[in-house]
């Protein structure tokens, strides 16, 4: 028993799960809605920011790109160079603005600038629905995780990840959230500075590694055992390091960076996050601080894909990370590289990382869906006013409910594709929030209609376009179809608020609010 | 008609957008400034950002030569430069705002002698 738990793999995963509920249970008292629900607004900058990072850099992104790079080269960089734009656009237009108006949830900005229920009901349903397909691939991705490295089954993954944070969102609420996605961004930027400095100090320079993959063309030595053809697998350096594989030409380029740039502005559980912070000028510098993470964070990424394919490509690794690299995908080649520049702990530490990796996006895609149903939906459609109490416990029930419902969703899609997901939440984040931020802090004239069309005429062709693109010609199916889908967004909210021309007759006095430096802080 | 801002999502009446009074003169010198450095950041980052694409699918002899070791021209700006903007952009803009607000503290702590001039505060 003992030694079991002193194995790495267990020991780094328990002690983050102690870390977890200590801090969860640090942060139980949450005595009004503003504590539940941001956190009494009180984070600075560098707590904020790293929870944003944390926010913002799933499973997916801690697994999942350093994999694409290692498996199709310079496209897997250019899929991460993408996810790498959206937050700077944030900071820019949105960060600061977001936090002066100063609610509590993404659907009390649409409400409250149009004075509407039906707008924040339309807002409530974007937000489930991006909530839910960024979900689903996080759950995926942790039964898959748990399954690899500890033999779970798919149904038991699925179960105690949604318990977990059933636990963690439920009791620590909104403070607990962020000081937990604080803590465990560094625990995965930690692991993935020991992999970067482990693989400079054995030798391996990006300049020279990268020269040795783009002149081998050939087979790889000893990946025959594990192919179904029994042959060794070829590899051709040059078609690695060139483009082409990701997206077919440049016009699908154009729209995956559209899509991914701008669908980190529209996503709820990022920007629910700068209502968190005590002023507009620490929401900016939390802006900046993710940002700066992010980017180291990226860099590490692509560097270790490539190191994983250097390694992978010298064919005299051990036959178990060998067969991993040839079979376990490309979540599997983060930890196979670990096992190799730093052994089992280093192992153990990714492992941890690659939990808390997905315990920090899915606890904040909770406590946002969270705020749409207790906040937005029953404190805001209750007949009676609420107490600050009665709200609290709303909001802990909604997190109930939301395990409940994630869990069945994650065990539909067992079979679907991760990346296919992802895109999905980008693509209807940007064809539906990012137009209503975007005009909504910048532009007087958007009216409450216009509002709702954009939000219904974004979330429909999104879907439309990612679940039916078999049926669209050749030329509009897009993997991420940016391209199409955000024009659509932004000129029916333009068009519709042209043609209706009634706008809220305080818009001035909106203005004032987010954009005045009297509201610098609220 | 100027009213006052009410957060709430009680119907509070509209108006024709062609009657919108202008907005008040902080306010849209704000709004403007901050519009203006915006657009500016991001059409720098935007121009950055699609001359890779340009470059790897039209102009690819010049794309995929050899920059440095093994690492393309393209490769270099899309996985080094490209992380180095995303911050640059973002640091540029924060410091940017951040003059703005010591300028406009500055205006503020002047204006307030002024005001209290020959009297008493209450």
């Amino acid at each position: 028993m003992i030694s079991t738990f002193l194995e790495p793999k267990y020991f780094f995963t328990f002690l983050l799960m102690g870390t977890i509920v200590y801090i969860t249970y640090l942060s139980k008292k949450n005595s009004s809605a503003s504590d539940f629900f941001v956190g009494g607004r009180s984070f600075g900058w560098f707590t904020n920011g790293s929870a944003i990072a944390g926010d913002y850099l799933s499973a997916a992104t801690f697994l999942g790109l350093a994999g694409l790079t290692f498996s199709i080269g310079y496209d897997g960089a250019f899929y991460t160079f993408s996810f790498s734009i959206g937050l700077t656009l944030l900071a820019i237009f949105v960060a600061g603005p977001l936090r002066r108006f100063g609610a509590y949830t993404v659907a009390d900005f649409v409400a409250y600038r149009f004075h509407s229920k039906r707008a924040r009901l339309v807002a409530v349903l974007v937000v489930l629905s991006i909530s839910g397909f960024y979900a689903a691939p996080q759950l995926l991705g942790a039964a898959q995780i748990l399954s690899m490295f500890f033999g779970t089954s798919y149904e038991f993954g699925i179960i105690f990840t949604c318990s977990v944070m059933i636990l963690y969102v439920g009791v620590g609420g909104m403070k607990g959230t962020t000081l937990n996605q604080a803590l465990e961004l560094w625990i995965r930027l930690g692991a993935f500075i020991l992999m970067v400095g482990a693989a400079i100090y054995g030798g391996l320079h990006y300049d020279k590694i990268l020269s040795a993959i783009t002149n081998f063309t050939g087979s790889v030595a000893n990946t025959a055992a594990f192919t179904e053809d029994g042959k060794d697998i070829a590899a051709n350096g040059q078609a690695w390091a060139t483009s082409g594989v990701l997206t077919p030409n440049f016009l699908h380029t154009v729209s995956l960076i559209i899509g991914l740039s701008l669908g980190t502005i529209g996503l709820p559980h990022i920007l629910l996050r700068f209502y968190t912070n005590p002023s507009a000028k620490a929401a900016r510098k939390s802006a900046l601080m993710a940002i700066g993470i992010a980017s180291v964070f990226f860099l590490f990424a692509v560097y270790l894909g490539v190191v994983g394919r250097a390694l992978f490509l010298e064919g005299n690794l051990n036959p178990e990370v060998m067969k991993n690299l040839v079979t376990g995908g490309d979540n599997m080649v983060v930890p196979s590289i670990a096992e190799v520049l730093g052994g089992k702990w280093l192992l153990g530490l990714v492992i941890a990382g690659a939990f808390a990796a997905i315990f920090s996006n899915l606890s904040g895609l909770f406590i946002a869906s969270s705020g749409a149903l207790a906040h937005d939906l029953y404190a805001s459609f209750s007949k009676k006013e609420l107490t600050q109490k009665q709200r609290v416990a709303a909001g802990k029930m909604a997190i109930l409910v939301l395990g409940v419902l994630y869990g069945l969703l994650g065990l539909l899609v067992k079979e679907a594709s991760i990346g296919h997901l992802v895109a999905l939440a980008f693509t209807v984040a940007a064809s539906t929030f990012t137009p209503i931020f975007l005009f909504g802090i910048w532009w007087r004239g958007m009216t409450e209609k216009g509002a709702i069309a954009g939000l219904l005429v974004g979330l429909i062709v999104s879907m439309f376009m990612i679940f039916f693109a078999s049926f669209l010609p050749p030329a509009l199916q897009f993997k991420v179809p940016g391209i199409i889908t955000v024009p659509v967004g932004f000129l029916t909210v333009y068009i519709v608020s042209k043609l209706d021309r009634k706008v809220p007759a305080d818009v001035n006095a909106f203005m004032k609010k987010v954009h005045s430096k009297e509201s610098e802080v609220a | 008609m100027n009213k006052e801002y009410e957060m709430t999502d009680q119907p509070l009446g509209t108006m024709d957008a062609d009657s919108l009074p202008p907005l008040d003169k902080e306010t849209r010198h704000i709004m403007k400034s901050e519009l203006r450095t915006g657009i500016g950041l991001s059409t720098i980052y935007y121009v950055f950002i699609f001359f890779i694409p340009i470059i790897n699918w039209y102009l690819k002899d010049f794309a995929f030569s050899q920059f440095w070791g093994g690492m393309s021209v393209t490769w270099f700006l899309t996985t080094i430069v490209g992380m180095v903007m995303a911050f640059l952009i973002a640091y540029i803009h924060t410091k940017r705002y951040e003059k703005r607000l010591a300028l406009y503290d500055a205006a503020s702590h002047l204006e307030e002698p002024a005001n209290n001039r020959g009297g008493t505060s209450a």
